[in-house]
């Protein structure tokens, strides 16, 4: 018989893996929001070392200093003062910090509730199932900010309550996903095979078929990641999110709203990074979409 | 009598893009079409046959494939260097094509009638809106469709899959070409309505004196309807000639291989087995409800999936289920391996009624009774080991992860793998070696029944004789019952000793395969029997192959 | 197609309970006490805060209390204000139209311009147009609203000096309201200078709200183009001999309409809670504001009411969505599923 496999030096794991890259590496942008990402995370966990002031001390001698591109700027506040006299690049740098813990603090309580919820309700169909979902699209018929908004004022107004407000919004979004995927391999004869092995719910549920819906909730997480940035500064930028003197920047936008006409780099710069991490990181979520999933290649 | 050709193509090479497989679809093919002929290409998956009607028809996935030497000689022009629109007015006017899949290839949203009465409407012909409208009906009630008001009023989701052919070729050939091209028309189609399809293509043909290139992976429908046939693989001409010599002579090792694994339609009468029985199916029946009561009433049809069915296999015996699509044979074999829940009947195993056990008590049995599925892509978790999926079973039922493995490593063997293969993941084997890993997988729990549900069905011919080969291997050398439920009646009647045929949820024949192929006592047998492909054609033997 | 949409009503039914009962809880959660709150700094006697909670039925248990709001609730009483001591309903339709005005035209606004372009980058496919609209599209996406809104005050209004900066019409002009719609309202009025001055209100808070749904349409009808060009029908129709435009347009984008039309249907709730931010910073007078300084006063019955009123608005949307669904797609509509 001539049907024997090629011996191969590298795993299987291996090849999954540089396939992915392969795939990933196609996308340009993919690729320079990773590096942009990456070096922010460097940032952020060395900020301390790397910020050459306190974010929250004053100094009232240099009050909204312009940043050095412009006119009266000066090296020794790069990006200029606020209004209080505070340095806007040491506030940059520890800010960075707020945002990865915004996101992978949402992302997680969206994979792990809306995992667990989506799989109980593709799993028990019936009643459970209905329950579950009619639970979610009551959830969606709130629009998310508005809900989040009204969550936060409820809950006291402080980060870490915007971040679970901004999970309970995007949970549905996890759990719906999670359930169409589980539902559509279910309907596939390897999850039949196993059923007539006798495996047990629980095998079935992880072993067989979560680690192939992963790939679309990988994604989703990486777009929720960054939405869950854009929400926090926006529940900042309300006043309903992180406190000052936190240098969120999306509260450091609120803070510099008043100064938009007379000295418009104070809002400028923080915004620009939200928009560029929040942009690099959907660059790589469609890399990644496209790397995991080559049948939503047609997205490139 | 020389015809003059009325296609001619000459050294065509199609370029894929650079990460391909290989790198021309096509390579060096050239051929003629005669007026008034039927031609057959014939190929494996992958020969490149669909690309070069593709490229004919001007409709290769542009920029990434195309033809880049050659020509395609069409009425005195090159046809694969005219530009688009003018290529557009001899689409659907001078060359019409049909496709595989009638179910995706009729526009879901538009009527019929419509999107026939644009055939008209894009090539300027100077037809008046009656006229358009008497042409439709002609054209329908030409293919053979009955109402063809009714049927040109509806969308193509309300028709069978036969009536969406039959309006494709209506469509196709609105404009009375001179060439019609056809990819794969019957293969999705059952054996009754495809012998209608062949039969109505031929007959167009001949009152029409057009010239097909008819593209098929089966020898059967080229035994059927072929003047002359085309044998490509790997993008190449392997030999081409009159269907007489091909079918009967052909001298290239290729061709004799591919037609040595055509499946013999006249069964062979076998020893009857009359060792003991292993499973006994008695009055099974198990419906399937669409949307019953409901607020509204709404009353949904109820669909005989199996209805009374009864059956015996025995120890070493292999009991073929027969039947067109919706005949509910599937159904039976799930139902008796318990992945559906059967309304009523009884199942009886190692002398328990297994349709009454608890979870629990079927537990022991499972071991037992083992199935193979139909697509060897969906059937293996594309994200576990191969020696993940082979143990999964025996992991279960308490056998130790050394011992499991050990046996692993056995059985693949017995299927013609290496054992290198247990740490490598489903998408790294072929179609063919996926349905030796499932084969694995089911012989890994040492089941006594095996239920085999299309399982050669996706697989090339050469391949799936493979495949039938290592079936039977196995099942005489573990003297196991088989239920091997199958469309093919060439399969069946090759590796069955009893068959069963069904319509409609019931078994309508039963009995030994010889008796069943050569003295069938059903009208719906004979009607089956009557309408395999090529069924006059005596496949040869050869003594390379 | 009677009994699909009446069964989709049917289905909304529990819905709408389920949002009634969430929006109750949301309220009836809140640590400290409302009366307690709404008083303020200087406190109540306590004969006066008896009578309130009496009033308010803060008293009753709250089964009760949810059963006598939603037995109110379906004879549209939604309670009164706090701060304006106004019916919630009637405060809700007054400051509606001016959020439905600047969504309508945010909504317009992305459809023309994005539905369109991301049909011509799927058949311009790997082009520079396409490229290049693509990179715009994941900016806008990734775009922090109320920074875009800052930057297009900026630019617009402090630096070109062309638009205001707040407030839906210029303080010049006085008329009558008759239909609650500042454009039409102003047209109406015949005052010179009015329609152009309620217009340049309208422009930026419509580029701000309307730039993002603009990016995910952009997006969506790109790709479900793409995924529909790929199917076999369109093969079909090439190899009918039809024209290019008529391939793209009639059999593509007919078919590519069903996932088009529900990330429309989906920016609905996008639209309303990006008008929260938008109104805000362009002091719109529309419900998004009214919510947020109903959440910053505290204001419960108007927060409970507003949440009850937009959620139903949503749901009406999505309805309309699923009928759409039918409308275009004859499968749907004939098997009703």
């Amino acid at each position: 018989m001539s049907d024997i496999v090629n011996e191969k030096q590298h795993s299987a794991l291996f090849d999954a893996i540089s396939g992915f890259w392969t795939e990933f590496k196609q996308n340009r942008g993919a690729l320079y929001g990773l590096i942009f990402i990456s070096i922010l995370a460097i940032v952020a966990i060395f900020a301390p070392i790397l910020a050459p002031y306190s974010p929250t001390e004053q100094y009232r001698d240099f009050l909204k200093l312009p940043p050095i591109w412009i006119e009266g700027g000066s090296w020794d506040y790069i990006f200029g003062t606020d209004a209080l006299g505070r340095d806007q690049l040491s506030r940059m740098i520890h800010g960075s910090r707020y945002s990865f813990y915004i996101g992978f603090i949402v992302i997680f309580f969206c994979l792990t509730i809306g995992i667990v919820l989506g799989l109980v309700a593709a799993f028990t169909k019936g009643f459970i199932d209905n329950i579950i979902m009619r639970a979610m699209d009551i959830i969606l018929a709130f629009p998310a900010l508005l809900m989040a908004l009204a969550l936060v004022a409820i809950l006291g107004p402080s980060l870490e309550n915007a971040m679970i407000a901004i999970a309970v919004t995007y949970i549905p979004h996890f759990v719906r996903l999670t359930r169409a995927q589980a539902l559509s391999e279910l309907g596939k004869d390897y999850v039949s095979s196993s059923k007539t092995m006798g495996a047990s719910k629980a095998r079935l549920m992880f072993i067989n078929v979560l680690p192939n819906c992963m790939a679309p909730l990988i994604v989703q997480a990486t777009m929720s990641f960054s939405s869950a940035i854009l929400d926090a500064a926006a529940l900042g930028f309300l006043g309903m999110g992180a406190q000052p003197p936190t240098p969120e920047w999306g509260t450091m936008l609120a803070d510099s709203r008043q100064y938009i006409l007379s000295d418009p780099w104070l809002m400028t710069i923080p915004g620009l990074f939200i928009l560029l991490t929040v942009l690099s990181i959907n660059l790589i979520g469609d890399g990644m979409r496209d790397g995991l999933d080559p049948k939503m290649k047609s997205n490139k | 009598m020389t015809k003059k050709a009325i296609l001619t193509i000459n050294n065509l090479y199609v370029s894929l893009p650079e990460r391909a497989e290989r790198q021309f679809a096509v390579e060096d093919v050239s051929l003629e079409l005669f007026p008034g002929e039927i031609l057959c290409i014939v190929g494996e998956s992958g020969s490149g046959k669909s690309m070069s009607s593709n490229a004919v028809m001007g409709l290769l996935p542009k920029p990434f494939v195309y033809v880049s030497q050659g020509e395609i000689i069409f009425e005195g022009q090159d046809i694969s260097k005219i530009s688009d629109r003018d290529m557009q007015e001899i689409r659907g006017s001078k060359i019409g094509m049909i496709f595989q899949e009638p179910m995706t290839a009729l526009n879901p949203v538009m009527k019929v009638s419509k999107q026939l009465q644009e055939v008209f409407s894009s090539h300027h012909l100077k037809l008046s809106k009656a006229e358009v409208q008497a042409k439709i009906i002609q054209m329908l009630d030409d293919v053979g469709l009955p109402d063809p008001e009714i049927i040109g009023n509806s969308y193509p989701f309300e028709l069978s899959g036969g009536q969406r052919q039959r309006v494709m070729i209506a469509m196709a050939l609105a404009l009375e070409p001179t060439i019609l091209i056809a990819d794969e028309p019957t293969t999705a189609l059952d054996v009754t309505t495809q012998a209608q399809i062949l039969k109505l293509v031929a007959e167009l043909q001949k009152k029409r004196n057009m010239g097909v290139i008819f593209i098929t992976h089966d020898f059967g429908v080229v035994a059927e309807i072929a003047d002359r046939v085309i044998v490509m693989r790997e993008g190449k001409i392997v030999e081409q000639g009159d269907a007489e010599t091909i079918l009967n002579k052909p001298t290239h090792p290729y061709t004799q291989k591919l037609i040595s694994t055509v499946p013999h339609l006249g069964a062979q009468r076998k020893e009857p087995v009359t060792s003991d029985i292993v499973v006994s199916v008695k009055g099974l029946n198990k419906t399937y409800g669409t949307v019953t009561g409901g607020l509204f009433g709404k009353k949904g049809r109820v669909v005989h999936a199996s209805k009374n069915v009864d059956l015996q296999i025995r120890k070493g015996e292999t009991l073929g289920l027969v039947g067109e699509s919706g005949s509910g044979k599937s159904t039976v074999g799930r139902c008796i391996i318990r992945l559906h829940d059967s309304d009523s009947g009884e199942v009886m195993f190692d002398g328990k009624n297994i349709l009454t056990l608890s979870n629990k008590q079927m537990m022991p049995m499972r071991k037992h009774i083992q199935m193979i599925f139909q697509d060897p892509y969906a059937s293996l978790n594309p994200r576990r080991k191969i020696g993940d999926i082979i143990t999964e079973g025996p992991t279960i039922h308490g056998i130790s992860k050394a011992e499991s493995w050990q046996k692993a490593e056995e059985l693949l063997e017995i299927v013609g793998l290496s054992k290198v293969a247990l740490k490598r993941y489903p998408h790294e084997f072929s179609g063919g070696q996926r349905q030796r890993i499932g084969i694995a997988r089911a012989l890994a729990m040492s089941p006594k029944l095996l239920i085999a549900d299309e399982a050669v069905s996706a697989l090339d011919v050469s391949v799936q004789a493979q495949v039938l080969e290592l079936l039977d291997e196995i099942k005489t050398k573990m003297d196991l019952a088989m239920l091997f439920v199958t469309h093919d009646l060439r399969v069946a009647a090759q590796v069955c000793d009893k068959i069963a045929v069904m319509k409609l949820g019931e078994i309508v024949e039963y009995g030994y395969t010889y008796d069943v192929f050569h003295n069938p006592q059903h009208d719906y047998t004979k009607s089956l029997l009557e309408a395999v492909p090529g069924k006059e054609w005596v496949v040869p033997t050869f003594e390379t192959a | 197609m009677l009994s699909f949409l009446l069964r989709k009503l049917l289905v909304l039914i529990p819905t709408f309970i389920g949002i009634t009962i969430a929006a109750f809880i949301f309220i009836h959660i809140i640590p400290g006490d409302p009366i307690l709150i709404m008083a303020g700094e200087r406190g109540l006697p306590a004969e006066k805060y008896a009578e309130l909670m009496h009033a308010f039925g803060f008293d009753q248990p709250l089964w009760k209390q949810y059963l006598d709001y939603l037995w109110q609730l379906l004879q549209g009483d939604l309670g009164k204000s706090f701060v304006t001591g106004r019916p919630v309903v009637d405060e809700f339709f007054e400051l509606f139209p001016a959020t439905i005005e600047l969504a309508v035209c945010a909504l317009l606004f992305a459809i023309i311009i994005g539905i369109p372009a991301g049909i011509l980058a799927a058949v311009k496919r790997g082009s520079v147009f396409d490229h290049s609209l693509m990179t715009l599209s994941l900016t806008g996406f990734s775009m922090p609203l109320f920074w875009w809104a800052l930057l297009l005050i900026v630019f617009f209004s402090g630096y070109l000096g062309w638009t205001p900066v707040s407030g839906r019409i210029s303080a010049l002009y006085f008329f009558d309201d008759v239909t609650g719609f500042m454009l039409i309202d102003s047209w109406l009025s015949g005052e010179k200078g009015a329609f152009k001055s309620a217009a340049s209100h309208l422009i930026l808070p419509t580029l701000a709200l309307g730039t993002i749904p603009l990016a995910t349409f952009a997006r969506q009808s790109r790709s479900a183009m793409l995924e529909t060009l790929g199917e076999d029908f369109i093969k079909t129709a090439r190899a009918k001999g039809l024209s290019p435009f008529r391939v793209t347009v009639v059999h593509g984008f007919r078919n590519a309409l069903i996932p088009v039309v529900t990330v429309i249907g989906l920016s609905v709730g996008v639209l309303l809670g990006g008008a929260i931010l938008t109104e805000t910073i362009f002091s719109w007078p529309g419900i998004g504001k009214w919510m947020v300084d109903s959440i910053f006063r505290r204001d419960y019955p108007v927060v409970q009411g507003g949440l009850i009123l937009i959620a139903t608005i949503v749901i009406m949307v999505n309805l309309t969505v699923d009928i759409l669904y039918g409308i275009i797609d004859p499968r749907i509509r004939k098997k009703g599923h």
